[in-house]
């Protein structure tokens, strides 16, 4: 979504990328607000439609958005901007795992397999000690939730 | 739904059905139930589905897991209970709405409620109440036309939900009121009584088991219900149709299977439900809620759903009440 | 007197075994939830609900009550523990109690809390029991233009709270509001900003993104930085607060009571609202306002004291008009009615054992939680020994089981996730999190109300400045905004000039 910059050595081509490119994307959710309130009838004078409150904030966040991309030119950056891929990417990983399987395996499958990929986002990780681990957290989850407090999921696959 | 995966279901269900026969007539249930209620808990109908659970709990000597799947007016939950497997342990108790309002007001809901669940039986029943506010209070149902007739700035009806918008239609028909402000509390009914105790509003609509309870504090006032006849909970309020209007409307909730359910499951089912319905501590606890137990049989809870579809579609045709 | 002879009623119906009993299974229950992100008390107390059917009326209440208030007390202390606060009201929690953590202090925050909520709640028992006819009215005082009004005052405090920028703050908010608005349309069922998705039609759910914004962005960040994470996963010391932080927390847990007793009686956002009023109160009367953010014990003493207080007093417009604060709240009527008892107007004169046991042993189920809790938090602290890449792990599956649970949907758990990824990138680009989560709460209401006050006033909007409560309340804000940007105006002009 946003171009990471390199801090040290040449010149940032944007004094503050943090705001400018925060800023950005804040215009760009707001476009996409208000395409997607495109539909909604407004209303008429001082009375309301359902498009009129959804227009309202993405007009404001529009604006908001480029007063703080415009601050981003003029402004300095403290810290640089540094984005890293590995530990976000895994985590969000994990948890789609965990989305996609919990229906059709059932919670133990889900934690396990979730729990490792999890693991994975971590530089620290032990992998003879993570596995166990992942068995162990499974175990007790479903002991937990399922057995325990009774919550309506599926324990195992097919159930 | 395209029709080659109706068909694939379809196939599958009469499978399905072929297998779970011979176990199923005789000792249905051998496991635990899951029974979808699309309402959020502590909403009237999770309330009234809750305490029809508990008893058929007993009658079908098996446990009963209730599982809230909220969402888009109740249409989630029922097409999650539709596309479930037809073997008798997934279930739906839902109100009216899912079956007569919202085949009106959605264009799509994800599943078809008259071909892909079955129904089983009813449930309870339960009627609306029109009430006033302090300024209205001491005034008959006639009073109160006569006054919305020539009001101005015209009366502010407080409506807390798609029923209620069409109860108030149904109302200003019957009654030829042609100009009321439709105020509406569709988040929820938090502020319907306050607002109309406080005179931000005239007049509100609303089901009886959520007005009960500010009706009894004497500082509004029910005008009229839209039962048949009078209600023993408010026996000193008329109905609409005593003073001449042409105004009766019943909610309701009831039981569904999804379609493929096996014949003898369903029958079972209605008789365990009708049984339960007769328990006098579930009438106790429904009449409590202001609803009466409402056991049918398949065939009658389905004239029913064509019957009030029928009385609804002119009026959301007439006011373009649409959902998505 | 009267007040007394109240309580000595409520107390008589409160200590007798069988309520006491009740009572702790229901805080018991209520802490487990609440420790477990994603289950609330709803879930749990409408599966408890055909239990309650066999029990007294009075002894249900309590039983159901104290799993409200002791979900709220686990909510917290997740807030500080791992930063995913359990509601809304204990979102601002997480803002000083999660640094505090960090710095290895998790203990004194977490008794910290426990004293303020004990305090307030039983400042707010002895409100109820002497106020609760006139705080009735005050309650039946807001309508549509005075609840908009109150709730325009809440952003005000996020914006005032934040330590950025104001122009990114401001942003924050309307993010949040722009977010509130995916859903459907509250007057005519109309879906927006939806994109076809039926599981968005409802909206997006407070856990979700509580969980993903808060909770995931964080351990994707500790990841990448290991150093972030200071005390968290290894030394840890002292347990208990110190004589210092007593005194620093005194003032807040009085102020934030105070707040919260008094907000809590709106039914209409007044707990949320009075979390983040009482943080904001906090940080401007403080000497140093630049110690909040970093772990200021005030900034977890002051919103645990005010939403404990407006859990207590939003008991007030439930029994006594039948008016619900929340979700919880329904379905405690709901329990009510099915056992015969209709909440209103006359619930206090016909009922008077079952308003006042309740209210007394909500003070005996805070004592209770006060007991518990403080053993416990050697407990909850010695997890936070447990090394990070075990830790961590733990944390996303209890989290992904709890998102599903909401409401039994994998969707949810997959939006949870993408939000977690939201989260690091606003983290990222230094958008505080807890004002964008305050407006997302407040959006709806806000849009309701300010939609609901133009019908009522046949619409004319001069009606915000005649009714006297929406016009203080929008001069405060006013105010607040004003003093707010002052100091910073001023400190950019210095900057400029010494520059």
């Amino acid at each position: 979504m946003t171009a990471p910059t390199e801090g040290s050595g040449r010149a940032p081509l944007v004094p503050n990328a943090r705001d400018f490119w925060g800023g950005l994307a804040l215009v760009g959710i707001a476009a996409l607000a208000f395409w997607g309130a495109r539909d909604l009838p407004g209303g008429r004078g001082a009375s309301f439609g359902p498009g009129t409150a959804p227009r309202l904030f993405a007009g404001l966040l529009g604006a908001a958005g480029a007063l703080v991309a415009v601050l981003g030119l003029v402004s300095r950056e403290r810290a640089p901007l540094g984005y890293t891929a590995r530990a976000p990417l895994l985590i969000l990983a994990s948890v789609l795992v965990f989305a996609a399987t919990i229906r059709p395996a059932g919670l133990l499958i889900a934690t396990f397999v979730a729990v490792l990929v999890a693991s994975a986002a971590s530089a620290e990780t032990r992998w003879r000690e993570a596995v166990p681990w992942a068995a162990v957290l499974s175990g007790a989850c479903a002991l937990l939730f399922s057995l325990a407090l009774k919550l309506p999921i599926p324990l195992l696959p097919g159930a | 739904m395209t029709g080659s995966r109706k068909r694939w279901r379809a196939a599958a269900c009469v499978l399905a059905a072929a297998f779970a026969l011979p176990a199923a007539a005789q000792t249905y249930p051998t496991q635990s139930i899951r029974l979808i209620v699309p309402y959020g808990p502590g909403q009237a109908t999770d309330v009234m589905c809750r305490v029809f659970a508990e008893q058929l709990k007993v009658v079908l000597k098996q446990n009963i897991v209730i599982e809230n799947r909220v969402g888009a007016a109740s249409n989630l939950g029922s097409a999650e209970a539709a596309k479930a497997a037809p073997d008798g342990y997934t279930l739906l108790c839902t109100g009216s709405a899912t079956h007569v309002a919202n085949p009106l007001l959605y264009s799509s809901m994800g599943f078809d409620p008259d071909k892909d669940l079955v129904p089983i039986t009813g449930i309870a029943a339960t009627g609306y109440v029109l009430a006033a506010g302090p300024k209205l209070r001491d005034k008959s149902l006639k009073e109160v036309v006569a006054l919305a007739k020539t009001s101005q700035p015209p009366l502010k009806m407080g409506l807390a939900s798609t029923t209620a918008r069409v109860v108030f239609e149904m109302f200003r028909q019957a009654a030829s009121v042609s100009t009321m402000t439709n105020v509406p509390y569709m988040a929820g009914n938090r502020d319907l009584f306050p607002d109309l105790l406080r005179g931000d509003t005239d007049l509100v609509i609303e089901a009886m088991p959520s007005a009960m309870g500010s009706l009894t504090g004497g500082q509004v006032a029910a005008v009229a219900v839209t039962l048949p006849e009078r209600s023993p909970l408010l026996p000193k309020v008329p109905t609409f149709k005593e003073n001449g209007f042409d105004l009766q409307l019943v909610g309701w909730n009831a039981l569904y299977a999804p379609r493929g359910t096996s014949p003898e499951i369903v029958a079972r089912l209605n008789a365990a439900g009708r049984e339960a319905l007769k328990h006098p501590e579930v009438a106790k606890r429904l009449e409590a809620v202001a609803c009466v137990p409402m056991p049918t049989s398949p065939e009658q809870l389905s004239k029913m759903i064509a019957e009030d579809r029928a009385k609804w579609k002119p009026i959301v045709e007439e006011y373009k009440l649409k959902a998505n | 007197m009267d007040l007394l002879a109240n309580l000595a009623l409520g107390l008589s119906v409160a200590v007798t075994p069988v309520n006491l009993g009740l009572c702790l299974v229901g805080v018991l229950v209520g802490t487990l939830i609440g420790v477990l992100p994603g289950l609330g008390p709803v879930a749990t107390i409408a599966m408890l609900l055909p239990l309650t059917f066999g029990l007294p009326p009075t002894g249900a209440l309590i039983m159901l009550a104290g799993i409200y208030y002791g979900a709220q007390y686990g909510g917290s202390t997740t807030s500080i523990l791992v930063n995913i606060p359990g509601e809304a009201s204990s979102v601002v929690t997480t803002i000083d109690g999660f640094q505090l953590a960090r710095r290895g202090r998790a203990g004194a925050a977490l008794a910290i809390a426990a004293i303020g909520s004990f305090f307030a709640g039983t400042l707010a028992t002895v409100l109820v029991a002497a106020l609760s006819a006139p705080l009735t009215t005050v309650a039946l005082a807001f309508g549509a233009p005075e609840y908009f009004s109150l709730m325009v005052l809440g952003l005000a405090f996020a914006v005032v709270l934040s330590h950025g920028a104001i122009p990114k703050s401001i942003a924050g908010i309307l993010l949040g509001l722009v977010l509130s608005m995916v859903g459907s349309d509250l007057a005519t069922g109309a879906a927006r900003l939806a994109f076809g998705v039926p599981e968005l039609s409802d909206g997006i759910g407070f856990v979700v993104i509580a969980m993903g914004v808060f909770g995931f962005a964080e351990i994707m960040r500790n990841l990448e930085a290991p150093e972030r994470r200071g005390a968290i996963g290894g030394r840890i010391t002292g347990l208990m607060p110190t004589r210092a932080d007593l005194v620093q927390s005194a003032p807040a847990i009085g102020r934030g009571s105070l707040i919260g007793s008094a907000l809590g009686i709106l039914p209409g956002g007044g707990a949320v609202i009075a979390s983040f009023a009482a943080y904001t109160l906090e940080k401007r009367v403080a000497k140093d306002p630049s110690r909040f953010g970093q772990g200021a014990i005030e900034g977890v003493a002051a919103p645990e004291s005010a939403n404990n207080a407006a859990a207590q007093t939003s008991f007030i417009p439930m029994l006594t008009l039948g008016i619900p604060a929340n979700a919880v709240m329904a379905l405690m009527i709901g329990a009510l009615t099915i056992q015969g008892i209709i909440p209103g107007p006359q619930v206090m004169s016909r009922q008077p054992d079952l308003v006042w046991g309740l209210i007394a042993s909500m003070w005996i189920g805070n004592l209770m939680l006060l007991v518990i809790n403080l053993p416990l938090v050697g407990v909850w602290v010695s997890l936070l020994r447990v090394p990070y890449r075990l830790l961590f792990p733990a944390v996303i599956a209890i989290c992904c089981i709890g998102a599903y649970s909401v409401n039994n949907s994998a969707f949810d758990v997959m939006l949870t996730g993408l939000f977690g990824l939201a989260g690091y990138w606003l983290a990222k680009h230094e958008f505080e999190p807890a004002p964008i989560l305050l407006s997302l709460v407040l959006g709806p209401p806000m849009e309701e109300n300010l939609r609901r006050a133009m019908v009522i006033s046949n619409g004319d909007p001069s009606v915000f400045l005649t009714r006297p409560i929406a016009a203080t309340l929008l001069g405060l804000t006013a105010v607040m905004l004003v003093l707010a940007m002052l100091p910073r105006i001023r400190r950019r002009r210095e900057q400029v000039f010494v520059g």
